[in-house]
């Protein structure tokens, strides 16, 4: 990482935050010649002595932390003000409402859509319950119900659970860090109209037939060309690839908004519990979703090109696929958890109207969950006779990650035993229930992560208890007291307690006499996924009451919905403007807030800061804290420091455009069409995807002609930063992560195929290419890295770096070219063995990364060429030049790997 | 972005990267000989050097301290964190122990 400050780096004047910000504007006045900046006589306040504190801190950015103080200003705000704020985020109304990228209006939408396909999925379970209900039953033909099976739990894992928390943190995050909006909010609505559109798309499959029936695991060889002819499997390929997409982009998002648009003053540590989750769900999806990405780019290259990627027969292997699914797979579970926990943790210090006992081990805990969640992946394949060794390490590692989680649920009965004024409401309830389910299902995972018990409960009915118990109790419950405890915050008025009550209750009882009787179900010997069994195995009962608990679920669900439509329906609150605060919480979504988020940014100096400071909310509300206007009659948002949130500079955000959703919308049916073999069309809606991607880009990364804005009570910050200081530039380094651990996890397959069938590793590597190669990568990188430098001191250096790129671009392609060309004239084939299939999948998808190259410095070129990449440092530019980088270092990784391991040459 | 700025990161994720990284290996060197003791011989070797890498974090977590250079909840924090990463490395090592093929 390049540390020095941006004006070293970019030799930018703007650039230069520490002596930029914090600056008091000339006029002393007051602001606008109506607010009063606080005296410095104030010192004997609580908030001049915490403002006092944080000063003797030392900076993180040279911001003089002393400035807080000015917070609250007095006197009142300019006339207008308001009007001009609310004017700025106002949602287009009508048709053009789908243009509309608000957080608010997003996160609704998404969280609507998700629980609509928590609904769908539920009505295949009832299905599924029906025709187990009673032996031999024919409710469903077996075709239908291994459709039915497959798309539950696809639906569920793919489109609700993730999307669904996804969903409440574009909701929360914003609202709980005092942003005005998250950092990228085009990226927000792609995100979402890519997830609604992919996923409608891929759940009406079951309405002709088209759906996959392989699992929602998708293992090969039941999924391979050979036994999964037909394009139902193709459909979940791409579908849940291209919904992947979305989850990624999705969770870019969310990381670079935590880190980046905290309020002023929210520390790390002054973070609320739930922002910590969604930065580790966020880091995880991140490490976690690629293994996926390229676990389906590899199935489809062997149903489509015949690649024998997990064909052990010509040096493939199946396994390969379980351990890359299942890298995804186990962490996804908690990448589900960790966020609905924070909801917990949340909701019990209101419920208990106490702070979180054991906030500190909690965070710990979390972090601990999400990295031992990567060393739990191959408890799944306890019984594929992976080597004893292998599988003890992964049964210590699962029972290792039960503490961390076991810390979490220790603190929450904590604090509501600390509490002497416990609410006893729909939230409350929810989150007890929860908590309690999570517990029963956490206690049967340690017990199938030991190996012994695993070989005779695995793929029985044992197993789905146990994972519904979990997903039920650590997302659902959760998800659910979420509703209760939020909706207030988003609708003005809360959801019915007497109903919510009746729908609690009939949850609780459903999943119990649900899934209860599975556990036994499963003991008994009772396989997962038949779509019925035979009479006399004492299998009737337990099946008969699990169909009664679903319907009671069915029924609590129905409960819900409709009390959620009557609430939402007939709303007071258009686009938000009182908080509604009824259940008391103290963390900032209870702001009153409109479109705008909150009026005016706090400084935050508590956990709690609205139980710390009875005034805030009205403080807030009347404009005496940050960005109390729109500074540039623009959307904006403050971009603070990464660890102690000083304010850096003022992010000017993009407003409502098609182009988000036309990108979606094109993106869907480039992957859609693929599944189809309409490879013409599907090629000429990538051609629009793409277009409209770059159209949506050309409007942002625009120089203001106000270098520097007062942001509140006098203090001045910068308008356009590039570099490491800018929230831009992070996403590109996300980005360039995700990528790169995809291409790790083709490496991966490389290397284990060469373990498991060293025997088919059979045409030397073609050593000629080593030198061409690596030399056109090395001129690649140097190019692209110099961009910077020559367009920041050569007077005609913005063309100068758009040619470099151009000419970084070239050269990665023809590296790529030399690199092909070898492998094929050395006589590998892709279709020969595992060999050639795994040197070709990495190379194929390193074509990938370069075709995303050469398009980005054309569009450069063409910015240039308009006059919208100005010097002497740009956002666009440092974006694609880590790109490019991060393009050159892949191509090494992959022009050696298979040169190195093993050892031959020709 | 200064070196202050990733500190906090740094002290709280580098204990379970080397929990991570201990576990990838141990794995890994399971796989390539599976059933065989060059597996366990390297299981402990890693381990021993995961300890010591956990120590070496240990004593720096200390010097910052000392001088002040983070907070005291995130160091609170990464200490609880080297200790959790302490107790799942040696768990991680357990099997290689036990286990006889």
């Amino acid at each position: 990482m390049d540390r020095r400050q941006p004006v070293d780096q970019a030799e930018q004047s703007h650039a230069r935050l520490p002596r930029a910000v914090g600056q008091r504007v000339a006029r002393t006045g007051g602001l606008h010649g109506v607010a009063a900046v606080t005296p410095s006589g104030q010192e004997g306040t609580a908030a001049a002595r915490a403002a006092a504190s944080a000063a003797a801190e030392p900076s993180e950015t040279g911001f003089d932390t002393a400035l807080y103080a000015r917070f609250p200003t007095r006197g009142k705000r300019p006339p207008g003000e308001l009007a001009a704020l609310e004017k700025a985020w106002q949602t287009p109304a009508g048709w053009r409402r789908f243009s509309a990228v608000n957080n608010n209006f997003i996160g609704f939408l998404f969280i609507v859509t998700a629980f609509g396909f928590f609904i769908a999925a539920g009505v295949l379970s009832l299905v599924m319950r029906v025709q187990l209900a009673a032996p031999l039953a024919g409710i469903v033909p077996q075709e239908t119900y291994n459709q039915l099976f497959t798309m539950h739990g696809s639906v569920m894992m793919f489109l609700f659970a993730v999307p669904a928390v996804e969903a409440m943190a574009v909701m929360l995050l914003p609202q709980m860090l005092a942003a005005r909006d998250l950092p990228f909010p085009r990226l927000s609505a792609y995100s979402y109209w890519a997830y609604a559109i992919g996923g409608v798309v891929f759940f009406c499959s079951i309405f002709f037939s088209l759906a996959p029936d392989g699992g929602w695991f998708m293992y090969p060889p039941l999924s391979d060309g050979v036994y999964a002819k037909g394009i139902n499997a193709d459909l979940w390929l791409l579908g849940i690839g291209f919904i992947e997409i979305s989850a990624i982009a999705g969770a870019i998002e969310l990381v670079v908004g935590v880190l980046r648009t905290r309020a002023p003053g929210m520390s790390l540590l002054k973070m609320p519990v739930y922002a910590w989750a969604i930065l580790i769900f966020g880091v995880m999806i991140l490490l976690a979703f690629p293994a996926m990405i390229m676990v389906t780019f590899l199935l489809e290259l062997e149903r489509a090109f015949n690649w024998p990627l997990f064909d052990a027969t010509r040096g493939g292997d199946p396994l390969l696929y379980q351990h890359l699914f299942w890298f995804f797979g186990h962490p996804d579970v908690y990448i589900i958890f960790i966020p609905a926990s924070a909801m917990l943790s949340t909701m019990v210090v209101t419920v208990a109207r106490k702070p979180l006992v054991g906030h500190e081990i909690v965070v710990l805990a979390m972090i601990a969950t999400g990295f031992i969640s990567f060393g739990v992946w191959a408890h799944h394949m306890f019984t594929v006779g992976m080597p004893g060794l292998s599988a003890g390490y992964f049964s210590a590692a699962s029972m290792a990650v039960a503490i961390p989680a076991g810390a979490q649920v220790f603190a929450w009965i904590a604090t509501l035993a600390a509490s002497d004024k416990l609410q006893r409401n729909t939230p409350a309830l929810f989150l007890v229930g929860g908590i309690l389910i999570f517990v029963m299902g956490g206690l049967t995972g340690v017990m199938v992560g030991m190996v012994a018990f695993d070989g005779q409960a695995h793929d029985t009915y044992f197993v789905v208890a146990h994972f519904h118990y979990v997903l039920i109790g650590g997302m659902l419950f959760p998800l659910f007291a979420g509703f209760y405890h939020w909706t207030p915050m988003i609708n003005g008025r809360p959801l019915s307690e007497r109903v919510g009550r009746w729908v609690f209750w009939l949850s609780f009882v459903g999943v119990h006499v649900c899934f209860l009787p599975m556990h036994l179900s499963g003991l008994m010997g009772m396989p997962r996924r038949v779509d019925t069994y035979l009479p006399g195995r004492l299998w009737e009962l337990p099946n008969l009451v699990s169909t009664v608990g679903a319907f009671i679920m069915a029924a609590g669900a129905l409960l819900f919905l409709i009390d959620a439509i009557r609430c939402y329906a007939f709303s007071g609150k258009d686009g938000g403007d009182s908080a509604g605060n009824v259940f008391g919480g103290g963390t900032l979504e209870w702001l009153p807030a409109g479109n705008y988020s909150v009026r005016s940014i706090p400084v935050v100096r508590d956990l709690e800061p609205l139980w710390a400071d009875p005034n805030l909310a009205a403080d807030v509300e009347a404009g005496r804290y940050f960005l109390p206007n729109t500074a540039t009659g623009a959307r904006e948002t403050l971009i603070t420091s990464t660890t102690k949130a000083e304010p850096q500079y003022l992010q000017i955000m993009p407003g409502p455009s098609w182009w988000p959703f036309l990108a979606a919308l094109f993106t869907a049916g480039s992957f859609l069409l693929l599944t189809v073999k309409a490879t013409g069309l599907s090629a000429v809606c990538a051609v629009l995807t793409v277009f409209c991607l770059m159209r949506w880009l050309w409007e942002n990364d625009r120089h203001l002609p106000q270098k520097q804005v007062d942001v509140g009570a006098g203090i001045l910050l910068p308008t356009y930063v590039a570099g490491p200081q800018s929230h831009g530039w992070w996403a590109a380094v996300l980005l360039d992560v995700v990528l790169g651990v995809i291409f790790l996890m083709a490496m991966f397959s490389y290397v284990y195929l060469f373990n498991a069938h060293p025997d088919w590793w059979r045409v030397p590597a073609p050593a000629g290419a080593v030198l061409p190669g690596g030399l056109l990568l090395g001129a690649a990188a140097a190019l692209a890295y110099g961009a910077r430098p020559v367009m920041a001191r050569s007077k005609r250096g913005s063309g100068l770096s758009a040619l470099m790129l151009l000419l970084s671009a070239v050269a990665l392609s023809a590296a790529l070219a030399v690199d092909v060309q070898a492998w094929w004239q050395a006589g590998l084939r892709g279709e020969a063995s595992g060999q050639g299939a795994s040197v070709y999948a990495m190379l194929g998808w390193h074509a990938s990364v370069v075709v995303a190259v050469v398009l980005s410095a054309l569009y450069y070129v063409l910015r240039w060429v308009r006059g919208l990449a100005p010097g002497p440092a740009n956002k666009t530019m440092e974006a694609i030049r880590l790109l490019t980088l991060f393009a050159a270092l892949e191509a090494a990784a992959g022009l050696l790997l298979p040169r190195v391991l093993p050892w031959s040459f020709t | 972005m200064n070196a202050a700025a990733l500190m906090p990161g740094r002290t709280l994720a580098t204990a379970f990267v080397i929990w991570f990284v201990h576990f990838m290996l141990c794995w890994a060197a399971s796989e390539f000989w599976a059933e065989d003791a060059p597996a366990t011989w390297l299981a402990w070797a890693f381990t021993a050097a995961a300890l010591l890498a956990i120590g070496v974090h240990g004593a720096w977590l200390r010097s910052l301290g000392r001088h002040g250079e983070v907070d005291q909840p995130t160091l609170r924090i990464a200490r609880g964190a080297n200790a959790v990463a302490t107790v799942a490395v040696l768990f991680t090592a357990l099997p290689s122990i036990v286990w006889r093929a």
